[in-house]
Order: C-alpha cells, then structure tokens, then sequence
C-alpha cells in the first residue's frame, strides 16, 4: 500500500470508528455521543444516510434506498455489517468502508462512484454535528469530517 | 471529494495536524463488519396483518433484504375489504422512524425535569433487566406491591402473568377514556362488549356524536358505505360536521353533551308508542318483567323536553324514532373516545343506547350489534396453567375500587390517576413502568407530569422516544406488529371465524424486544416459578405460539398457520337465543338492570348534565377530537402522517372569529379552569359558533423528535383534572373519562 493510501485509509476509518464507538474511558464525552446520536429523547444528529434525503424528495427513514445501496458495496467486496438488523447507513461504517477501497488501491472510477453514492450527504450531518455539539472531542470531529469530507 | 483527498494527503506524515484521529488500526473494519453471508434478494411479498389498531385488517408487504419496502391491503379479506386505513398503510412508517427507541438506555443524572439532561447512556439488556428487577424487588419489599404502578394494558399475555404473579395491584390503561363504558354496560344489558355491527344489513344507522367514516376501523367505514349502496338510512347526531355527518341522510348540530337527552326520548317514545319489536322484546328481553317500571320511568322523557336540552326539534326526534323502530332491521352502535362515550353522563347515554338496541331487537340479529364467532386461542395460563396467583393486596392509587362496575372488568382508570398519585395517596407510587402510553394520553398531562415527578424509579418501553422519557430512569425499545409473530382471532367482522397469522416480516431492528420478552425476563429474575415448565425450562414464546396455533385448530403449529395466512371457517350464522348476561337474568337482555341499582347506580338511565356547561367566565364548548389519519397521541411522529397533518390549530366557526376579531391562522389564547393553550385558528363552518375543536395528540415535548417535536399543543392541558369522588357523586359508574367535557374561552393573541 502506498504511504498516501495508507495515510488516507487510517484517516477515514478513525473518523469512522469515531462515529460508531462511544468513548468508553470519558463519561463527559460518552454521554455527549449518545446526546448526540442515540438519545432516547429524539436524537438532534441521526448518522444514517436515509435519514437526509429530504432534497431526493424522500421523507426522513431508515433503512432507505441508500441502506440497500451501500449493503450492495459490501457485499460485492464480500462484507457484510456486523451487526445484523441495523442500518448499513451509518456514516460510521460508510467511512470505514471508504478506508477499505482506499487501503485496497481501488481505482479513482470508483472511489468516485462510493463518495458520489454515500459521502456527498455527509457535509448535512457534518453541520448538524457542528450545531448541536457542545463536548469538545465532537466540535473537533465535525470539524475534522468538514475537513475531510 | 478527490480534491479533499488530495489537499489531506499535504498532511501526510505531518501527524497530529489537527486531526483528533490518530492513524487508528484498520482492525476497526474486522470489529465492524463481517464476511458476507449472501447476496442481495429480490423483493417479496409477505402476508401479514396490520397492528396500528384492533380490527387486524389483512396487509401484504413488499420486502427487500429484510427491509419492508412497502404495504398494503391483502385482496379478499373481509376485515379491510382488500385495503388498509391511511394509518395502516403507513406502516413502515412506523418501523424506520428515524426516531425509533434503538437499545436500552438508562439516565445518569439523578436529576429529572424538562430542563435536565438526563446524559442517557447506552446498557446492555440484561444490566436493564437486572436494574429493573432489583427496583422492583427492593419497592415491593419496602413499601408492598401497591407502590408499583404499571401503566400498560394487560398484554400480552405473558406480561399479564407477570404482573399477576406479582400480586400488582395498580395496573391502569387508557379504556376508561375510550370505550370502557360500554364494556360496563354491555356486560349487564346484552352479555358482553362487542365489536360487530352488521352494517351491511342495517336498515337504519344511528349514530350518536362517532365520526365513523373518518375515525374509527376501516371495516366500519366499509360497512356504512355498503349501507348506503343498500339504501340503509343513517342518522348522525354530532356537533361537528365530521366526515359521517356528511355520509349521512340526515345531520343533526345536538347541544354538546345532551346525546343522552335525545336516546331518553327515543325510547319514551318507542315505549309509549309501543313500538319496539315485540318478538325479541319478549322473548330475549326482561321487558315483561319490569314493564311497569320502564313505562313510569320512561313517560318523564318526552320529546319537547329533550328539544329543550339538545336543541333537536322534537318531531324530528319522534319522526325518527318511528323510522328506526319500524325498519326492521336499526342499529345504535356506542363507541369510544369520540364524542358521546366521554361525557360525564356517558354512562347513562351508553345504556339508553343498549336500550335502544335491544328495543329494535337487533341484538345478535341481522343488521344489528352481533356477537364474533371466533377461533378461540387459549392464553398462556390455558396452555401452561401457573401455580395460584397471590392475592391482589393494596390500595387502588386511582381509587377505582370506589367504582365496583369498573373494578370488576379491570379496566381504567387514566383520568383519576394524578389526582390518586398527588392528592389521595402522595408518595405512595415509587416505580412506575410505562409500556406503550405516554402522557399525554392523560386527561391533564401537566398534572401527571408532576405526579411522576414523585415517583423514585421510572422504566418507559416503548417504539419512538414520549415526553413519558424525560421522566425515565430506564428505557426499553419495543419491537412493533411488523417485527413480531402472533396468531390473532379478530373479531370486528366476525359472522364466522376468521384468523389471521401475524408475522414478523422483517427482524425487530436495533435492539428492540417485545414487552412477552421483558415478561419473562424479569419472571426469571422475581418470580421464577410462574414462567418455569414442569420440565424446569423456562417458557419460550415461540413453542407457546406453537401450541396455541395447535390448540385453536389454526394449523399444525405457527409456521403452519404462516403458510396459510388467514384460517377461515365460514359457517351459517345463527343468531343467539340465550345471552351471557349475569346469571340471575335467565339469559336474557337486561332493558332494567337491578344489578345496577343493588350497587347504588341506576337501573334505568336518568337524565344527568355533562359535567361542565358554557358559563360567563368559559361561554364556549371545547372539543376535542383525534384526527382520522393519528391514532391517538402515538403517531404524529410517523414522517408519512404526519405531513398530512403536522399540527393541530383552534377551529372555531367565522361567525365566533368575526365575533371576536380572530382572522385565520392568527395566533389565539384558548383557555380553560384548568390551563390555557396558544395556537393558531383555522375557521371552518364544520364547527358550532359555540365551540372550539382542537384535535388531540400533538404537543410532543421531545425537542428533537425528529416530525412531530414541538408542533402543536396538548388539547389536554384544558381539561379538569377528576378525583374518584366527582365520578360517584354524577352517577358516573362506568367510569366515563371527561376528555370531551370542557368548556372554554377564545381570545386573539
Ligand atoms: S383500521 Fe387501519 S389501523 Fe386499524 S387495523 Fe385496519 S388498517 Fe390497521
């Protein structure tokens, strides 16, 4: 793998690994992911894909268009969500995967064709994050998918 | 995004250029993803039925990869006629509501309120269980079983086990605010609470104040149109002018609250003219037997006087009575929340409404109120019968035991509830479990709000986050009807059984559980023996649903009856000549019911006011009214209905707006004794220029529920709160709730 790759691969797949893993060894922090993402109370920044296609014309949802879509990518790299029954969506697992077809060395076609499909939504979640983040450790992750992203 | 990539790459070895992620292992993709275990499907279609209201109306839905794609009516079957209701056909709505409740979580600020945060976390099931199991060991052990309230209906009915097996005395649901009048009534007038109207054969449709077209089951709907084709004649009596008004032949705008009037006059006037059906009357009826009784009782109610109250005229009420009593086939369905069922003289308006029924003698009878004829699938205390329950010991927090009617068909008692938890008994309530209702299924949620500000330990179970959340200790994601497996006998359009399977048609998502799951669990953890085998295992559902799939005769066991989908046994009706009324009745229908009057209520209906009438301080009726696409306050969230409706307004007539200079969509301030509400008017001549009309379910105080979160207003905030006593003192004995018995008063903003 070339160092870029390698650098690009180990980027998105933290900030993907951010995204899906409450940090564990900081209450503050903890809380504010599931403030953020889970709160039984109505989460201000859902992370699923399906849920921003309102300018497709589509109403809020899991489990949409895009779940199926992105479930297609992996398994035509032979992979599948670990955990069974949720959405495919998530921008969690969209990053890591992104890092796999980078680490991979997958041709620019279709990098291009993945961001097209699953990361050009993102910068909707990134301002919302950005919006709704009080902790510092989530201000920096919006800022670093708004960087990356 | 090439372009990011390749300014980031400028980063490249500069590590720690700001970016908070470390170059982490790409072992994160092993711990996320897994090897592919098949392709992408095609979609599917799968049978199934709906589970958004009772009736359990046929659906198939379009799955692809286990994803509900779409849903729909299931051609030929006879509960939605081959359709759903908008509520229905909504479904998935439901099920990927972004909003859905997704794991277990649990509150670790101790502190609760609107203002908290409450820094939820996520847990796994079992700390949930054992936490709860633990709150309630330490409750019971401390304060006895009457400090646990579960709010929840007694199923499924693994979870009635449950709460059985822990001698629960304070178990309380919504029916007293919907149709647990009738359930009251029926069982002492005809044998027992019935879903059926047969009005396909009905003649004559009478209905007092229900929009049945709009709000009520789809079968219904279908039945009062088929009526119509047939040239049956339908009447409705309602202050608004709802969808049925227009169906009708004919709409009468009653004084609000006054339905009970005019069914007083009805049957003076069937009883005075003697023109009831003799037959039925006679034979299936304890007319004879009181007659003399019910003809003084009755003389009193004429027609003029109930002009008076109900502002129908008069020869309107005898003209009417003559077309209904001579159809041959007439029919006076009672229902629930809407309208004539939750007035404080419900419970006499619900009897004369029997009356009346059974003075057509149309009880069990063609074009009449029929009993189901259903499969009959035994319960879990049939098939693995539990070793005696203890006896129910405490104090009744609502003080529905002052109700021996009520106590006795367990249902109720929402609106007596605060006023039990603040006033009668404080600090009695220490855990609460709320499963599948939310505060603002509460006559006055505000009041309730604080109620369970005294409550020490609160878990809520539930689909999508309820303003009931914010007061949680712990909550728990239910799984829904389109995740779960059930054998359902419906009993809505039930001349012959007719069962249905309900699968589960895609895996419950996330990590969301049934409430029979939670039942067993927490069995296991407190009381051990009820939910063990004599085998010493545990109860599986699923082997339970196999064996009451055999034991109903549905099929060999659930995947069986999935086959089939629906198990019919179509047979020739035959109408009832004895009735499962008490047992000293001698099986027949009860017109006067000395059971009533032996418990200090009263035999026959008397005339009683609503409970509050238009005064100078509040000249106005408020009404208020669920929208024929919500059911209750549970689906304002669902993306799809709620663009149909997102919110709710005041509707006043434009005479009362011109009255009181309101133009449309101008903010006003509707007020009650019990609180005041702002929100915009809607001006519509569908409603009385004495009245205000605002719809029920909205005012979600969920900030981020992601549709309905701050939309509207909670009707309830209007309505009185109830203490037992007002209920015994009006004759109430069927435990009517009020939640259309206010009044009110409008001004702009
Ligand atoms: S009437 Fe509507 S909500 Fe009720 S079961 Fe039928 S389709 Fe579902």
């Amino acid at each position: 793998m070339s160092a870029d790759s390698e650098f690009l691969a180990q980027l998105y797949n933290g900030l993907g690994q951010a995204l899906l893993t409450p940090p564990a060894q900081d209450p503050d922090a903890e809380r504010e992911y599931y403030r953020l993402f889970l709160s039984p109370e109505g989460a201000p920044c859902p992370p699923w894909q399906s849920v921003y296609l309102e300018a497709e014309g589509e109403k809020p949802r899991l489990m949409g268009p895009p779940h199926h879509s992105a479930l297609d990518w992996y398994r035509r790299y032979g992979f599948e969500p670990a955990a069974e029954n949720e959405p495919a969506d998530h921008l969690g697992l969209l990053l890591l995967f992104y890092a796999h077809l980078l680490a991979a060395e997958e041709p620019e076609s279709v990098l291009a064709s993945f961001e097209d499909q699953h990361l050009a939504w993102a910068p909707r979640f990134i301002e919302k994050l950005h919006a709704h983040a009080r902790h510092p450790r989530y201000l920096q992750l919006a800022a670093d998918l708004a960087g990356s992203l | 995004m090439a372009l990011t990539r390749r300014n980031l790459l400028k980063y490249s070895g500069a590590a720690g250029a700001g970016l908070m992620t470390a170059p982490a292992a790409l072992a994160a993709f092993d711990e996320h993803f897994k090897p592919a275990s098949g392709a992408s499907a095609d979609a599917a279609k799968v049978v199934s039925c709906c589970g958004v209201c009772s009736p359990a109306c046929g659906l198939q839905a379009t799955v692809k990869d286990g994803v509900v794609q779409f849903i729909e009516g299931l051609p030929g079957d006879a509960h939605g006629d081959g359709h759903l209701c908008g509520k229905g056909a909504a479904g998935a709505g439901f099920l990927y509501d972004p909003d859905r409740l997704k794991y277990p979580m649990k509150r670790t600020n101790p502190n609760k309120g609107f203002n908290e945060d409450p820094g939820w976390v996520r847990i796994t099931w079992t700390e949930a269980l054992d936490t709860i199991a633990l709150q309630m060991k330490n409750t019971i052990a401390q304060s006895g079983a009457e400090a646990c309230l579960f709010v929840t209906l007694p199923s499924p009915d693994l979870f009635a086990r449950f709460m059985s097996a822990m001698g629960i005395v304070n178990r309380v649901d919504h029916r007293d605010e919907c149709f647990q009048s009738d359930t009251v009534i029926q069982k002492y007038t005809t044998g027992g609470k019935s879903w059926c109207n047969d009005f396909e054969n009905s003649k004559y449709i009478l209905l007092f104040g229900w929009d049945i077209v709009a709000k009520a089951k789809l079968v219904y709907a279908n039945g009062v149109v088929k009526a119509r084709s047939n040239g049956a004649k339908v009447v409705h009596f309602s202050p608004t002018y709802s969808a049925t008004s227009r169906m009708s032949n004919e709409w009468f705008n009653i004084n609000p609250g006054t339905d009970l009037a005019v069914a007083l006059a009805m049957i003076n006037v069937i009883v005075g003219e003697s023109i009831y059906n003799k037959d039925f009357v006679d034979k299936y009826s304890n007319f004879t037997q009181y007659e003399s009784e019910i003809r003084a009782h009755f003389q009193q109610y004429t027609p003029e006087w109930a002009e008076k109250e109900s502002g129908v005229p008069a020869n309107d009420i005898r003209r009417i009575t003559r077309e209904f009593a001579g159809s041959g086939a007439s029919i006076a369905p009672a229902h629930k929340k809407t309208l004539c069922a939750n007035y404080m003289n419900a419970s006499q308006l619900v009897h004369a409404i029997s009356i009346l029924n059974i003075l057509a003698g149309t009880i069990d009878r063609p074009g009449g109120r029929y009993f189901a004829r259903t499969h009959a699938i035994p319960g879990v205390d049939a098939v693995y019968p539990p070793p005696a329950y203890p006896a129910k010991q405490g104090r009744r927090v609502d003080g529905r035991d002052k109700l021996p009617f009520v106590n006795e068909i367990d249902q109720g008692m929402f609106s007596t509830l605060a006023d039990g938890m603040l006033n009668k008994f404080p600090g009695m309530i220490k855990f609460a479990f709320w499963n599948a209702y939310t505060i603002l299924a509460l006559p006055n949620p505000k009041t309730m709000e604080e109620a369970m500000r005294q409550v020490n330990f609160t878990v809520v179970m539930d689909f999508i986050p309820t303003d009931t959340v914010s007061m949680a200790d712990i909550v728990l994601p239910s799984a829904m009807y389109l995740e779960l497996n059930d054998a359902v006998a419906r009993d809505y359009n039930a001349k012959f059984p007719q069962s249905i399977a309900r699968t589960a048609i895609t895996n419950p998502i996330f990590e969301t559980k049934s409430a029979g799951y939670v039942a067993i669990e927490l069995g296991k953890r407190l009381c051990p023996d009820y939910f063990k085998l004599s085998d010493g295992s545990w109860i599986n559902p699923n082997t339970l649903l196999d064996e009451k799939v055999k034991r109903a005769g549905l099929g060999t066991d659930f995947a069986d009856f999935k086959a089939k989908g629906i198990v019919q046994n179509p047979a020739a009706f035959t109408p009832r000549t004895t009735f499962a009324t008490p047992a000293d009745a001698g099986g027949k229908c009860q017109i006067y019911v000395p059971h009533f009057a032996a418990k200090g209520a009263e035999a026959l209906p008397k005339w009683h006011t609503k409970r509050e009438i238009p005064n100078p301080d509040f000249p106005l009726y408020y009404i208020t009214f669920i929208p024929a696409i919500h059911k209750r306050n549970t689906t304002e969230n669902n993306r799809i209905l709620n663009e149909i409706m997102p919110t709710n307004h005041a509707i006043i007539n434009p005479a009362l707006a011109s009255k009181m200079g309101i133009r449309e969509g101008q903010s006003v301030l509707v007020r009650s004794r019990a609180g005041q509400i702002e929100l915009p008017a809607h001006l519509s001549q569908t409603v009385r220029p004495d009245a205000v009309l605002v719809a029920h379910g909205f005012g979600h105080a969920s900030r981020y529920l992601g549709a309905a979160g701050g939309k509207g207003v909670r009707d309830g905030d209007l309505i009185p709160n109830a203490a037992i006593e007002e209920f015994v003192a009006a004759g109430n004995y069927a435990g009517a709730s009020c939640i259309m018995d206010a009044v009110c008063s409008i001004e702009p903003l």
